[in-house]
């Protein structure tokens, strides 16, 4: 008898044997490959809108995806539900104070949904918590508390536009304390103020020393802004003396059809608001000096402080002005880089 | 084993093989089928065998209609008898001692193999087969093939048998062995059912004989009725058979009559 | 008018043999389920496994290989030129895993187990062997039919298995003596790339192929009447329709995958 006639059954048994054992290890390398028996953290969030988002968006941490969208529900008060897990591997990141934030690129491509940790070793929040949106409120408190690690955004514009707002606001501040130190001391000199004039300078002395720090600051700031705005424009003199050049790159930038043009030509309204902005603030301010050369006598340091200001808002009005005449201060334009092909076929190969 | 046809007809396409065919054979009957070639022997006596489905009429064993029944019961039915095929059909796949014992091993799985093996030994003896049961079928002579199929039938010890042409290419010593094992079959109440030319078993076997001639129910009656039959077409197929080509009426008489039987 | 007789005949024909071939079918399909409940001597089906599937090895494995190790080169030559580097185990299981692997299995058992069930039982009905097992009381469909339906229903999901492996695995190795890739991500992409509904569509488009070559070949190897110049034709009908019934199934349960999941 031939042998495999003989040996039939065992063969078929080989035979069989190998294939059930492949498979089940196929099927269970696949398993942990994917991670079926891995437990997953289920929490959910609310947004204000589902745009943008989508069931299976990865959630990233530090570019790495640490969990998905299981499911977005229109809930109670139109707000938007959304559901995901987040693996177990990351679960001990998940800290009181965490928050999502929404990124979108600006040309409209990747982007994700990002996971921000809160500050502060804490135990993991339990299943099932809320883990707000950034623009929610839960979100914005945390936020404003610097209780979540927002990591520094890579964007020159953006950082510059993050710390002219909060400048903004100071002045704004500042602004009204001086509007309101100078109805009183209008009131004090038609002498319809009931208190005597020293309670009166006095209450402005306190007045100004808040004025005082509240400048200090703004001016710590605005530095800043003016160094990293001196660099911007450092950089972009370099680009214009380069392209000064009439047959350059300028004239084809700022043709009427080009890009840049289009996007910058808004006919110069924002610009034209930060001027009138700081035209208005510079005549307070006037106001403010002549005020001051009149307290002189009493409070001479006011003077040179808001003279210091008024000079630091001007030489910021100067390069603000420098700012609208310049198209090309956004950030400059990324320089295209050439992307070589990375890959020969082997056919290119020297033999 | 009492097996009933009732106006059973078989038709394939146009052609129609048998035509309204009753019949009744009773338990321990042995009925001799007769009919020139292509007169449809083989077909009826499958069709009585359950192997084929008639195309209308109906085949009862025991009073029990088989078109009824379930194709466990069918085959259970088909149990009771054996079959044995004209070009002995044995299965070409397996050996000698398999095609024998495969019905009982399929059957009867826990049967002691030593009692089959015994069993299988007896049959060869009795019908003097001495070939090494482990050769291929395709190795025996046509004769020893005829034998092999008789033993394979004959292994469940069934109730009925339907032989077709059983002692054809035989040589004469085992003819001999065949109508001693067949009379020992008659003698214990086993229905026969035989489609042969051997005037030894028509002589020596037969209670009554079935004649068919192109599909047609001639005559089926005992021997005795049958030899004084006035029918001119059964007398010729008679002598068609027996391939007495030259003799007269009264030979057939002689050849049947002998029969003086002993069992009728 | 004739041609109008002769089609409407033929249509005629056509639904009687198609519904008799169901009926067939599913008289396999319920002596299968006895057979698997009796327990019955398994000594047929383990044959049969074994010149089915074992036998077809080596044609499944250089088939799986060389189809496997073109996909692997030409992808990794053309696919990073697009960036898509990543295709090419999406690629390769979709090829090997989904759609090509179960057919062409299904082909060569096809061609190859099919003429011989179809060859093998035509001549059985010839030299009158199938009615020998019915005299004997045993049905021809549990004991020849359903071995050779499970037989090889079993052995194209075993092949399909072994397609898989050397068509995934082994052309892995003929490919690293190519060119060099890292076995490690290899096998980590193509597990990341694989999912279970693969390997289920794959099994099951094997297991219905099976079903079909066994069916269609002991449908066309008992259809057989009398004579032995019937058998090559069968055999023949056999194959034609096996493959068109193959093809069919095949392309339902591709339409259905992506339908449905």
């Amino acid at each position: 008898m031939k042998f495999r006639i003989r040996f039939a059954q065992q063969i078929v048994g080989i035979f069989v044997l190998v294939a059930a054992v492949s498979l089940v290890l196929v099927v269970v390398s696949m398993g942990a490959n994917q991670r079926w028996f891995a437990k997953n953290y289920e929490f959910y969030s609310v947004f204000p809108t589902a745009e943008g988002l989508s069931v299976g968006m990865p959630i990233q941490f530090k570019g790495f995806n640490i969990g998905r969208i299981t499911d977005i529900t229109l809930a109670d008060r139109d707000e938007v539900r959304v559901d995901f897990y987040i693996q177990d591997t990351y679960y001990d990141r998940v800290v009181p104070n965490s928050i999502l934030e929404l990124v979108s690129s600006p040309i409209g491509l990747g982007g994700g949904l990002v996971f921000h940790q809160g500050r502060g070793e804490g135990e993991s929040l339990p299943e099932e918590s809320l883990i707000p949106a950034i623009n929610s409120k839960e979100g914005q408190a945390i936020v404003a508390d610097n209780a979540v690690i927002m990591p520094a955004s890579g964007d020159s514009i953006t950082r510059i536009i993050s710390q002219v707002e909060p400048v903004l606001r100071n002045v704004n501040t500042l602004l009204v304390s001086v509007d309101e130190t100078l109805n009183h001391v209008n009131l004090a000199l038609s002498g319809d103020q009931s208190q005597p004039l020293g309670q009166t300078l006095a209450q402005v002395n306190t007045l100004l020393s808040e004025v005082e720090t509240t400048l200090v600051q703004t001016r710590e700031q605005s530095n800043q802004i003016l160094a990293s705005a001196a660099i911007i424009a450092g950089n972009f003199e370099e680009t214009s003396d380069a392209l000064r050049d009439p047959t350059g790159l300028v004239p084809r930038l700022l043709d009427a059809d080009g890009s840049i043009a289009t996007f910058l030509d808004d006919n110069n309204r924002l610009y034209d608001q930060i001027e009138q902005m700081l035209v208005s603030v510079n005549a307070t301010l006037d106001e403010v000096n002549s005020f001051a050369g009149f307290v002189n006598g009493t409070q001479p340091q006011i003077a040179s402080l808001l003279q210091e200001s008024q000079a630091a808002i001007v030489s910021g009005q100067d390069v603000l002005e420098g700012l609208s005449n310049n198209p090309l201060i956004r950030g400059g334009i990324t320089r295209e880089l050439s992307q070589p092909t990375t890959f020969q076929s082997y056919r290119d190969a020297q033999f | 084993m009492r097996v009933e046809l009732k106006n059973v007809g078989f038709t394939s396409g146009e052609a129609t093989f048998l035509e309204e065919i009753s019949c009744t054979i009773e338990e321990g009957q042995c009925v001799l089928v007769m009919g020139p070639s292509g007169s449809g022997k083989t077909l009826l006596m499958k069709i009585m065998a359950t192997i084929i489905p008639p195309s209308s009429g109906e085949v009862r064993y025991d009073g029990v209609l088989t078109a009824t029944m379930s194709d466990r019961d069918l085959d259970h039915a088909r149990l009771r008898h054996g079959f044995v095929f004209q070009d002995a059909a044995l299965w070409q796949n397996l050996s000698v001692l398999n095609n024998l014992t495969l019905a009982t091993q399929y059957h009867h799985p826990r049967r002691d193999p030593g009692e089959v093996q015994r069993r299988v030994r007896t049959l060869c003896h009795s019908m003097g087969f001495t070939e090494d049961l482990n050769q291929r079928p395709a190795r025996l002579s046509a004769g020893e093939r005829k034998v092999a199929s008789i033993l394979r039938a004959m292994m469940l010890d069934p109730e009925a048998y339907f032989m077709d042409e059983p002692s054809s290419g035989l040589d004469a010593a085992t003819s001999d062995r065949l109508l001693r094992t067949l009379r020992d079959l008659k003698e214990r109440g086993r229905t026969l059912v035989i489609a042969s030319h051997d005037s030894e078993i028509a002589s020596q076997l037969a209670d009554w004989i079935l004649v068919i001639d192109q599909g047609h129910l001639l005559a089926f009656d005992s021997v005795q009725n049958l030899v004084r039959t006035d029918d001119q077409r059964v007398r010729e197929i008679l002598v068609d058979v027996f391939d007495l080509s030259s003799t007269y009426d009264t030979d057939i008489l002689d050849i049947l009559g002998s029969s003086d039987d002993p069992f009728a | 008018m004739v041609l109008i007789e002769r089609i409407g005949k033929r249509a005629f024909e056509t639904g009687r043999g198609f519904s008799y071939a169901m009926g067939f079918f599913f008289l396999i399909l319920r002596e299968s389920f006895f057979y698997i409940r009796q327990r019955k001597s398994r000594r047929v089906l383990t044959f049969q496994i074994l010149f089915t599937a074992v036998e077809a090895l080596p044609v499944i494995a250089i088939l799986s290989l060389g189809l496997g190790a073109i996909i692997i080169i030409q992808g990794v030559a053309l696919l990073p030129q697009f960036g898509q580097g990543q295709l090419v185990y999406t690629i390769l299981i979709t090829v090997i895993t989904r759609e090509l692997g179960p057919i062409l299995t299904a082909f060569i058992i096809a061609a190859r187990s099919g003429t011989a069930i179809a060859t093998e039982l035509g001549n059985m009905v010839v030299s009158h062997e199938i009615e020998a097992y019915m005299a004997n009381g045993i049905s021809p469909i549990s004991y020849l039919v359903v071995p050779r339906f499970l037989g090889v229903t079993i052995s194209l999901v075993l092949l399909n298995v072994y397609f898989n492996i050397f068509g995934l695995l082994g052309s892995y190795f003929v490919t690293a003596l190519l060119a060099t890739i890292d076995f490690r991500d290899y096998f980590t992409n193509l597990l990341n790339a694989l999912t279970v509904v693969d390997v289920m569509v794959s099994l099951l488009k094997s297991a219905v192929s099976g079903a079909i070559i066994s069916t269609v070949a002991t449908y066309y190897g008992f259809k057989v009447e009398q004579a032995s110049t019937e058998v090559p034709v069968m055999a023949i009908k056999s194959v034609g329709q096996g493959f068109i019934l193959l093809i069919t199934a095949n392309a339902f349960l591709t339409v259905m995958y992506y339908l449905w999941l």
